[in-house]
């Protein structure tokens, strides 16, 4: 889910990012990220969430995503319409 | 890491983590406030109660959501919740129960696991037959949770764990099944199969979820394309390679058991 929650914080984060580098001249390495995958511990429901925290003291971060269950993503367009988006 | 390692490191290491698909952000709309759209962000108490902002909405009430259409998550602010909600002293023995992905919700129409796994990109372990009690062990779980998302198989029968994928964005022909471990395998045996497993999902795994960049609804994250591109072309080298390190872990770290 790093790749969830990194397409989020990137997004949310990009004006404060530093200004965008130049294009790498053709002989360039390509940039790594040596620790790119690093990830949070997901649980799947808040229920779960509370018993995790209840047990460690931490607090909880949720993240919301318009998934529904056949897999499509929905946007909600008004209180009584959402669109398939994907 | 994405973006911001000082923000998603104090995430990572100082809160308990949960997505919210559509209707579960829905059934627990009553609990927290408020209906999260995607990339609203919510920072709970361990009971569960929303953290505000700290700013007062247009109709005098306090702001809670964070995120996308909220306050920035800043290091300033996750330090200020991390301060208020210090985690219990000592070593926490985490339990796979939090982690199953549960055989039934009390809401309808919940995202099915192999579609959140399609939206994260992340392999699949079902356990089946009796929960082995490596899993039961803390240092273990912790070590290899967050490579997979968990779910329980039928509870009758051998005791093995079923490591798969989703179809989508598989190249043509490619198997959705990974492994399938015995679980009875000791400890460091069952760890390196699950790490093989993993290494195999992450060497072919998708790039960037569908949509986000070519959708219409994607276009405030394109600002960013470039960086998440690269960082999933060099994840793909380093799973290649065999080097990339699973979530949490250090160069050279030791397995705790």
């Amino acid at each position: 889910m790093r790749s969830l929650i990194g397409v989020f914080l990137a997004a949310l984060t990009a004006g404060a990012a530093a200004p965008a580098e130049a294009p790498a001249a053709k002989q360039d390495p390509p940039k790594e990220y040596p620790n790119a995958f690093a990830e949070l511990f997901w649980v799947p429901t808040y229920e779960q969430a509370l018993r995790m925290a209840e047990a460690t003291g931490r607090p909880i971060f949720v993240m919301g995503y318009s998934l529904v269950g056949d897999g499509s993503t929905y946007t909600k367009t008004s209180d009584e319409d959402c669109r398939g988006v994907f | 890491m994405l973006s911001r390692p000082e923000v998603y490191g104090r995430l990572r290491d100082g809160f308990a983590g949960v997505l919210f698909d559509f209707f579960q952000g829905q059934h627990y709309k009553g609990k927290v406030g408020v209906h999260l759209g995607t990339g609203d962000q919510l920072l709970l108490d361990p009971q569960g109660t929303p953290i505000p902002t700290g700013k007062v909405g247009k109709e005098g009430r306090p702001v809670v959501v964070y995120g996308r259409h909220g306050l920035d998550t800043t290091p300033e602010v996750l330090d200020g919740v991390l301060a208020k909600h210090p985690a219990k002293p000592g070593s926490v023995t985490l339990k796979p129960e939090w982690f199953f992905f549960p055989a039934s919700y009390p809401w309808p129409n919940p995202a099915r696991i192999e579609a959140v796994a399609q939206y994260t990109r992340t392999p699949i372990a079902v356990v089946e037959g009796p929960v082995p009690a490596t899993l039961e062990n803390s240092d273990f779980l912790r070590w290899h949770v967050r490579q997979f998302l968990w779910a329980r198989g039928k509870a009758d029968g051998p005791g093995r764990i079923l490591v798969r994928r989703v179809k989508d964005g598989l190249k043509e022909g490619a198997a959705t099944e990974l492994a399938s471990i015995d679980s009875t395998l000791p400890a460091a045996r069952l760890g390196e199969a699950l790490d093989a497993a993993w290494l195999a999902y992450m060497k072919e795994r998708p790039f960037t979820a569908r949509g986000y960049h070519e959708n219409p609804h994607g276009r405030w994250m394109r600002g960013v394309k470039d960086q998440m591109i690269g960082e999933d072309e060099s994840i793909r080298r380093q799973a290649v390679a065999g080097t990339l390190l699973p979530p949490g872990r250090k160069a050279g770290e030791k397995a705790p058991y």
